[in-house]
């Protein structure tokens, strides 16, 4: 099980590496490196351990995009709860003249 | 032969305006409100092919460096079209060729990432700021959270290796151990992409 919950794992994030290369240039390198790498390295260990427990390739397939979904999910809130949205009119220094 | 970080930039400057498109596009708008405190005399480090020029502010009397001649030359384009005063310069920002308290502010983007040793890059910035003067940096760091900082630490391995830029620097303390007082520390993307603010002491 443990074997392949790492082979699971590798391959996850072989496939999920060969896709950064075609999702960085449109959508930017860390909006995408960040949860390609977690739905790679969890979606994998997951396929691989449901596939060593015999369970069927569409039960897995289905957990997999799930577990994509959640992941991206929760990234998604994770970066708006780091962030003041919107981003704060920066203070401009010295003051600008107030408009005549 | 290990090529230095200079001519790496020289071979991704090519493909540098494709892979970052993305970037620029998300960006624009936090960037945009983030330059809107530049002022006066100022120097842009890392300039790259220039794709921030587009959000400065207008007016500006800007000195842009950066170690690829490659990059420079790309930028040439748009510094052209910046409506203000922008001189290009092939220069280090270990080594700025400039007297000490000589600009207003100083802007980096994704460029602390790259320099071979950071603080002594902005300890070198820090000489030549003035007084009260600002420090602008729109930098990627090293999240503090593992499930983040894993993919950044992997990923850090090749980036370092083809460009020689780290994903895994804590560019805040850097820019604190430089001698700047942190005014603000903004996150732009999770706490990866930061604006932050560093002030030379009056
Ligand atoms: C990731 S690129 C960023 C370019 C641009 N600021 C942008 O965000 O599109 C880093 C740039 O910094 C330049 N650079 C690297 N080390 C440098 C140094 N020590 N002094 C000045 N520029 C440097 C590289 O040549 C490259 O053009």
């Amino acid at each position: 099980m443990f074997l392949a919950m790492l082979g699971g794992m590798t391959v996850g994030m072989i496939v999920c590496f060969i896709l950064m290369v075609f999702l960085v240039p449109p959508l930017g390198a860390f909006e995408v490196m960040i949860p390609l790498h977690n739905i790679g390295m969890w979606g994998g260990m997951i396929a691989g351990m449901s596939r060593a427990a015999g369970i069927s390739e569409p039960a897995i397939l289905l957990t997999g995009a799930s577990t994509g979904f959640a992941i991206s999910l929760l990234v998604l809130i994770s970066d708006y709860g780091h962030k003041p949205s919107p981003l704060p009119d920066f203070p401009v220094h010295p003051p600008e003249a107030p408009a005549p | 032969m290990k090529s230095s970080p200079e001519t790496r930039y020289d071979q991704v400057a090519k493909t540098f305006d494709l892979i970052r498109s993305g970037d620029t596009r998300r960006w624009k708008e936090p960037q945009t409100r983030f330059f809107r405190q530049l002022r006066g005399k100022t120097l842009y480090v890392g300039i790259g092919t220039g794709l921030e020029i587009v959000n400065f502010p207008p007016g500006l009397d800007m000195v842009a460096i950066d170690t690829s001649r490659e990059m420079l030359g790309r930028s040439r384009p748009r510094v052209d079209l910046y409506p203000g005063k922008m001189r290009l310069c092939l220069m280090d920002a270990e080594r700025v060729g400039f007297p000490d308290n000589h600009f207003d502010s100083i802007l980096t983007v994704c460029v602390l990432c790259t320099v071979k040793n950071p603080v002594n890059g902005l300890k070198e910035l820090y000489r030549v700021l003035k007084p009260g003067g600002r420090l602008l940096s729109f930098e990627h760091v090293l999240s503090r959270n593992p499930f983040y900082s894993i993919p950044l630490r992997l990923m850090s391995v090749i980036s370092s290796t083809l460009t020689g830029s780290y994903l895994t620097r804590d560019t805040v303390s850097n820019i604190r151990r430089a001698g700047f007082r942190v005014e603000s520390d903004t996150n732009v993307y999770l706490d990866i992409v930061k604006a932050v603010v560093g002030i030379k002491p009056a």
